[in-house]
C-alpha cells in the first residue's frame, strides 16, 4: 500500500552557512534532511515513525503528504507513483500535522463540507459521511459552532474529521496526539483503530512509546535522515530484552545491547532522546 | 477551483477587518476623510480671507495719497514702529504682518510721469500669501489710476488711452465644454481613489490569504488537495480582486452621494457636477469599470505573490506598505500638469488606467489608446499571476524558514 525507498530530501542551505559545519547532514549548500529512508505498509497495518526530534520524521511525512517533492527516492502509494502523478495519489492519502489545517472562521461542519468538496467526494455522499464523522468522533454537539472558539482537543477531532472525509486508503499522521490531554488523546488512538479495521495503510510518528506499543505491529526508526531499523515491535523488545524503550534506544546507538537496564533508567533516557535536535 | 474560491469569499465575509476595509472605509471613512479635509481647507482659507493685517509704513509723508488707499482698505491696521531697522524683528515677533518703505519724493516722481517702487516687507514663505494678494490688488488700482490721470492730463483721447494701456487684448474662445474642464480634475483624483481604496482592501485580503494562512497552518492542507497549483492560485487571486472591485465600487457610490448632497447647497458647482455626471452614461461606467478589473488584477497578483513569499503576517503587512508606495508613484504621474493618454503613456502599466479614466471622465478617449490601454495591462496582470503560480509551485516559496 505504501512504498518508501531510498527517499531523500535536501534543502539549499542560505549563503551565510555555506562554511563547514559539525552536522554530518550539512554538505555541498545543502541541508540533507533525508539520506536514506526506506519502509513498506501494508494494508490494514500502522507503522510508527521513530526518531528523536530533528531526525528527518516530519520531512519523511511531509513527502509522503506530497507537501514537498522527494531530492531523490521513490514513494509509491496505493500503487500510484507519487512523484510521478501528485494529483493522483493526493485523492488517496489524509495527511494532519501538528496543525489542524482546520480553517477557524468556518464552522466544523463547515470545514469538513469544504475538504469534502475540494477533494471531490459526490455531493449525495457527502452529508451522510459528515453526519457519520461528526456521530463517530462526538462532535455533533458543537458542529455548528467556528472552529475558533474550540479547544483543542475539539480541534483535533474536527481535524481528523476533515483528513479522511473523502476515505483516503493512505492515513499519514504527524504526531496526532501532541498537545491534547489523555482523552483527547485516547479519541485519536481510537479513531487509528478504526481505519485499521476498514484496511487503511496507516503510518504515524510519535514519541510516545505506549502509543507503539497500543497500535503498531511495526516501527521504523529513523535519526539523522536514515532509517536505522525496519521491523516488529516484538523484535525491538526481544532486543532490548523485554523493555522497547531499550531496544528503541539501542537502534539510536544511545545505549549499548547491555544486560537489561531497570525500567526508570531506561525512560529517562528516552526522555532525553526526545529532547535531541 | 470554484469550492476553493467560494471557501475563500465565505471567510472573507466573516472577517472583520476586511469587512472594514471592503465596505466602511470606502463608503463612509474616506468620503468623511476628503469631505472633513476640504471643509477643513475651506474654513481655513475663510478665516484667513478675513485676517485683520497689522502693517507700519515708513516715509508715509512721501505718499499721502497711496496712505489714505490702504487706510480706506478694510482689515488692515497701522502701528506704530520705531525705525526701518526693526522691521525684521517685528514680523518674527508678529508684531506686524508688513511695513512699506517708500522712498523720497515717491509720488512727486509719479506725477510727473516717473515711474516708482515701493518696497514691501514680509515673510512670503507662506501657503496662502494674504500680503501679497492684498498689497497686489491696492497697488495695481493705484497704477492704473495715476496712469489714467497722467494720460488725461497728456490730452490723450478714450482710444489711445486704451490703446496705451493694453495695446493687444486676448480674447478665449475655449472648445472646451464644462465637462471636459471639471473632468480634468475630477478625471485625475478618481483613479487615485479607485486604485488606492482597492489597494487597501484587497491588501487585508491577500495578506490573511497568503501569510495568514501560512501562521495558522491551514496553507498545507489547502496545498495538499488534489487541484493543480494553478488552480489554487486562480481561486485565491479572484477573491483579492473581487474584494478590490467592490471596495472602489463602494468608494465610487458612496462619494457620488456624499458629493451630490453637498453640492446641494451650491447651484454652480452642483449643476457643474450634474454636467459630468450627466455626461457618463452606462457606456462610460462601464469603460470605466472595464478598466478597474485589469488594475485590479494587477494588484491581486501583487499582492498574493508578495503575501505568499512572505514568512508571517507582519512580513506580509511590511512588504504591502512598500507596494503600496511603489504604485502610488505611476498613478501620480497621472496627475502631473498636462498629461494625458496617447500612444506612448498607453503602453505603461497603472499609469496608462489612471489617465484612460481621465479621458472617460472628460470624454475625449480615443478608441485606438483604450485598446492599447485594455492589452497591455491584461497582458502584465497574465504575467504576474503566471508568476505567481510558479511561486506556488516553489517549496523554497511556500516553506521559507
Amino acid at each position: 500500500m505504501i512504498e518508501v525507498s531510498q527517499l531523500q530530501k535536501r534543502f539549499r542551505l542560505p549563503r551565510r552557512k555555506h562554511k563547514p559545519s559539525d552536522d554530518p547532514r550539512e554538505f555541498d549548500g545543502y541541508f540533507h534532511a533525508v539520506r536514506d529512508v526506506s519502509f513498506q505498509v501494508a494494508a490494514g497495518e500502522v507503522l510508527g515513525l521513530l526518531g528523536p526530534n530533528g531526525a528527518g520524521k516530519t520531512t519523511t511525512l511531509r513527502m509522503l503528504s506530497t507537501a514537498i517533492a522527494p531530492s531523490q527516492g521513490r514513494i509509491q502509494v496505493d500503487g500510484v507513483d507519487l512523484v510521478a502523478d501528485p494529483l493522483a495519489a493526493r485523492g488517496r492519502i489524509g495527511f494532519l500535522s501538528g496543525a489542524t489545517g482546520l480553517y477557524g472562521r468556518l464552522t466544523v461542519a463547515e470545514n469538513i463540507r469544504y475538504f469534502g468538496q475540494a477533494y471531490g467526494v459526490p455531493e449525495a455522499e457527502l452529508a451522510p459521511r459528515i453526519a457519520g464523522l461528526l456521530e463517530r468522533l462526538d462532535m455533533l454537539s458543537y458542529a455548528d459552532r467556528r472552529v475558533d472558539a474550540l479547544s483543542a482537543g475539539m480541534k483535533q477531532r474536527a481535524a481528523i474529521a476533515r483528513t479522511v472525509i473523502h476515505a483516503p486508503r493512505v492515513l499519514v499522521l504527524d504526531e496526532p496526539t501532541t498537545g491534547l490531554d489523555i482523552l483527547g488523546a485516547e479519541v485519536v488512538l481510537d479513531f487509528m483503530r478504526d481505519c485499521l479495521q476498514q484496511g487503511v495503510a496507516l503510518v504515524f510518528s510519535t514519541h510516545q512509546l505506549h502509543e507503539v506499543e497500543a497500535l503498531c505491529q511495526r516501527v521504523c526508526i529513523i535519526n539523522q535522515g536514515i532509517s536505522r531499523y525496519q521491523g516488529s515491535v516484538a523484535a525491538l523488545r526481544e532486543a532490548g530484552q523485554g523493555d522497547l524503550a531499550r531496544g528503541y534506544l539501542q537502534q539510536l546507538e544511545i545505549v549499548k545491547p547491555t544486560p537489561a537496564a531497570v525500567d526508570g533508567e531506561a525512560a529517562a533516557v528516552v526522555a532525553l532522546a526526545g529532547q535531541e535536535g | 477551483m470554484w469550492t476553493v474560491l467560494r471557501k475563500e469569499l465565505t471567510e472573507l465575509l466573516r472577517d472583520r477587518r476586511t469587512l472594514i476595509f471592503m465596505l466602511l472605509m470606502p463608503a463612509l471613512v474616506m468620503p468623511l476623510l476628503i469631505g472633513g479635509f476640504a471643509l477643513l481647507a475651506n474654513y481655513k482659507a475663510e478665516q484667513e480671507a478675513k485676517r485683520v493685517l497689522r502693517y507700519a509704513v515708513f516715509g508715509s509723508e512721501q505718499a499721502p495719497e497711496l496712505l489714505r488707499r490702504i487706510e480706506a482698505t478694510p482689515r488692515l491696521e497701522r502701528v506704530g514702529l520705531g525705525s526701518p531697522d526693526e522691521i525684521r524683528q517685528a514680523i518674527k515677533d508678529e508684531r506686524i504682518s508688513f511695513a512699506l518703505v517708500v522712498p523720497a519724493g515717491f509720488e512727486q516722481q509719479l506725477q510727473q510721469g516717473r515711474a516708482m517702487a515701493l518696497e514691501l516687507h514680509y515673510n512670503n514663505a507662506v501657503s496662502v500669501d494674504t500680503v501679497a494678494q492684498r498689497m497686489r490688488t491696492l497697488s495695481t488700482q493705484y497704477g492704473e489710476d495715476l496712469r489714467q490721470r497722467f494720460m488725461s492730463g497728456q490730452g490723450l483721447g478714450e482710444e489711445t488711452r486704451r490703446f496705451l494701456a493694453q495695446p493687444v487684448r486676448l480674447e478665449v474662445r475655449s472648445t472646451a465644454n464644462e465637462r471636459e474642464r471639471i473632468g480634468e480634475l475630477v478625471g485625475a483624483f478618481l483613479p487615485y481613489l479607485l486604485l488606492m481604496i482597492g489597494l487597501s482592501a484587497s491588501m487585508a485580503a491577500a495578506i490573511d490569504m497568503g501569510a495568514g494562512e501560512k501562521e495558522r497552518g491551514t496553507l498545507e492542507s489547502l496545498l495538499l488537495l488534489p487541484l493543480p497549483r494553478s488552480h489554487l492560485v486562480l481561486a485565491k487571486f479572484l477573491a483579492i480582486a473581487l474584494v478590490g472591485i467592490v471596495a472602489a465600487g463602494v468608494a465610487v457610490t458612496s462619494m457620488g452621494i456624499w458629493g451630490m448632497s453637498l453640492l446641494k447647497g451650491n447651484a454652480a458647482a452642483g449643476a457643474a457636477l450634474s454636467q459630468v455626471i450627466g455626461g457618463i452614461g452606462w457606456r462610460e461606467f462601464a469603460l470605466v469599470a472595464l478598466l478597474i478589473l485589469p488594475a485590479n488584477a494587477i494588484i491581486a497578483a501583487l499582492l498574493l505573490t508578495i503575501s505568499l513569499y512572505a514568512r508571517s503576517y507582519k512580513e506580509a503587512g511590511s512588504y504591502g506598505s512598500q507596494l503600496m508606495i511603489l504604485l502610488i508613484m505611476p498613478i501620480l504621474l497621472a496627475l502631473l500638469p498636462n498629461m494625458r493618454l496617447d500612444s506612448g503613456w498607453a503602453w505603461v502599466p497603472i499609469t496608462n488606467i489612471a489617465l484612460a479614466v481621465k479621458e472617460i471622465v472628460k470624454g475625449t478617449l480615443q478608441w485606438s489608446d483604450m485598446a492599447i490601454v485594455l492589452g497591455s495591462t491584461g497582458a502584465v496582470a497574465g504575467l504576474l499571476l503566471t508568476a505567481c503560480t510558479y511561486f506556488c509551485r516553489r517549496e523554497e516559496v511556500l516553506f521559507r524558514a
